[in-house]
């Protein structure tokens, strides 16, 4: 049984709002004569400007339970064609990641470890190819919990006076499960598929930059990175899978005086995904030259940071999808959440 | 947006709101570079001012002994001056040895800055009043005559609430 890869576009996009911890000075943002002063910590986007150590706890929730076809949602009819035609129709995956992480940033740098723990729940009618009966026939589910792919995530700002811009390198590594086995109905005990697992089992390396600045009282930030597998494991029963490259810009603004409470932001998180390939990774019943996984995503994300005070900040974020172009039929959500605290030190 | 989102949407703004809300806070506590701790309670009974300043910034390091005149010549006044945005202490260190600065300094940052309400600019002071209560906030320097002018009560447009 295959199911689609669409999990992993839309858990790496949730990632993108805690995905770096970037440094900057803020003698550049400040303007002529001291005349303004902008806060420039975009802390609770993982851009940490405050030197020394900071540690960080968030929770996203993810609900795709929407299918899509193309750049549109699939029609019932459509649904069924393919259905007819052999293509798994999955009912839903829900993702909640607890992600704990210790930053440190310096004069010219910083460096992030990203933790998280996660539970990914799947529900799926299955492949009817060669059943006699209705969907829902041979529906399955599975449901797993534990630590994902860990991530290590440098910066390097020396590269300007300003240090208002820099390079990103990093790495995820592949310490998460990628043998949780179906847990219950007709495929039970039969191996979830790895776009799925809670790991994808490779070691990615993630490559970008970023830049910041001020315009009057507002201060924005973009950030772009590629991520590529550059090693992949067998999945189970010797089946390959590799997960497709991905390009995500991000791009915030916010109105900040320095040291306000509270704070309110908004940010822009695009991501291309390519297509995951290996031989565990399905394509489309009705165009086989349509692999099952893969898209580009945008997300309009509102959010809000308050400062609590003794260094600690909590914010919260909704991603609402502005626009989603998916191959084949996937799974996408309505929308996400993220909330998180943190604590510099 | 179904019943369902709107729940959680409404979950998070609840939160968020709270969490404002609990963060507004009156009292402050300012540690200087020497260990000593300065409250806002601890200091009735004189007129406190609270600098807000950044050793690259000129206006700040300007009006720096127009303070340490004041803080000399009236023993009812306590000036605490508090570096933000600084890269290192030895930074902050350096000025103020080069300035003379007779009264506290604290290595602040912005959440320092934010148990005051956060600030547009620097340098920004903070006036309290001998009963705690605070006169109003400055942006820009200061002279010595003006802080004087505002304990004496001559002035009431210098700080603002």
């Amino acid at each position: 049984m295959h199911h689609s890869k669409s999990i992993r576009t839309h858990a790496l996009l949730t990632a993108t709002l805690v995905i770096a911890t970037l440094g900057t000075t803020n003698e550049a943002l400040a303007c002529a004569a001291c005349g303004c002063t902008l806060s420039t910590d975009w802390g609770s986007q993982g851009i940490s400007t405050a030197p020394g150590f900071s540690a960080d706890l968030s929770y996203s929730y993810l609900n795709q339970n929407q299918q899509r076809y193309g750049n549109g949602k699939a029609s019932a009819a459509l649904i069924n064609t393919l259905n007819a035609a052999g293509q798994e129709i999955e009912a839903y995956t829900r993702t909640q990641t607890l992600t704990a992480s210790l930053n440190y940033t310096g004069d010219t740098g910083g460096v992030s470890i990203q933790l998280p723990f996660m539970n990914r729940a799947h529900g799926t009618y299955g492949n009817l190819a060669g059943v006699t009966g209705p969907v829902g026939t041979s529906y399955t589910t599975s449901s797993d919990s534990g630590i994902g792919d860990v991530r290590i995530i440098g910066n390097y700002t020396g590269f300007s006076a300003d240090k208002t811009s820099g390079l990103i390198a990093g790495v995820k590594l592949p310490t998460g499960n990628t043998g949780a086995l179906f847990t219950s109905g007709t495929n039970a005990g039969s191996a979830l598929d790895s776009g799925l697992q809670i790991g994808t089992g490779s070691t990615d390396i993630i490559l970008g930059g970023f830049t910041s600045g001020a315009i009057s009282s507002y201060g924005w930030f973009a950030q772009g990175t590629v991520q590529h597998a550059v090693t992949t494991d067998a999945a189970l029963g010797g089946m390959t899978y590799r997960p497709g490259d991905a390009y995500t810009l991000n791009a915030g603004i916010r109105h900040a005086e320095f040291g306000a409470k509270f704070t309110p932001m908004l940010q822009l998180n695009i991501i291309k995904r390519e297509a995951d390939t290996g031989t565990s990774v399905p394509m489309d019943a009705l165009n086989p030259a349509i692999p099952v996984s893969g898209g580009t995503l945008a997300y309009l994300a509102p959010g809000v940071s308050v400062r609590m005070g003794g260094g600690i900040s909590m914010y919260g974020f909704v991603q609402l999808p502005i626009y989603q172009k998916v191959n084949s039929l996937q799974l996408a959500p309505q929308y996400t959440l993220t909330m998180g605290m943190r604590q510099s030190f | 947006m179904n019943i369902k989102n709107r729940f959680w949407i409404s979950l998070l703004a609840t939160f968020l709101l709270s969490l404002s809300l609990s963060a507004a806070a009156s009292e402050w506590s300012l540690k200087d570079n020497t260990g000593v701790r300065h409250t806002l309670s601890g200091e009735r009974g004189h007129w406190v001012l609270v600098n807000f300043w950044a050793p690259w910034c000129p206006s700040c390091l300007q009006e720096i002994p127009e303070f340490v005149s004041l803080q000399n010549q009236h023993k009812n006044l306590q000036i605490i001056g508090v570096a933000v945005m600084y890269k290192t202490r030895t930074e902050v260190t350096d000025s103020i040895q080069k300035q003379a600065v007779s009264y506290p300094i604290v290595l602040g940052n912005e959440d320092t800055a934010s148990d005051f309400g956060g600030m547009a600019g620097l340098p920004t002071s903070f006036l309290y009043s001998p009963a705690g209560q605070l006169v109003g906030k400055h942006e820009g320097p200061l002279t010595r005559e003006e802080v004087e002018q505002a304990i004496d009560g001559k002035t009431t447009t210098l700080f603002v609430r």
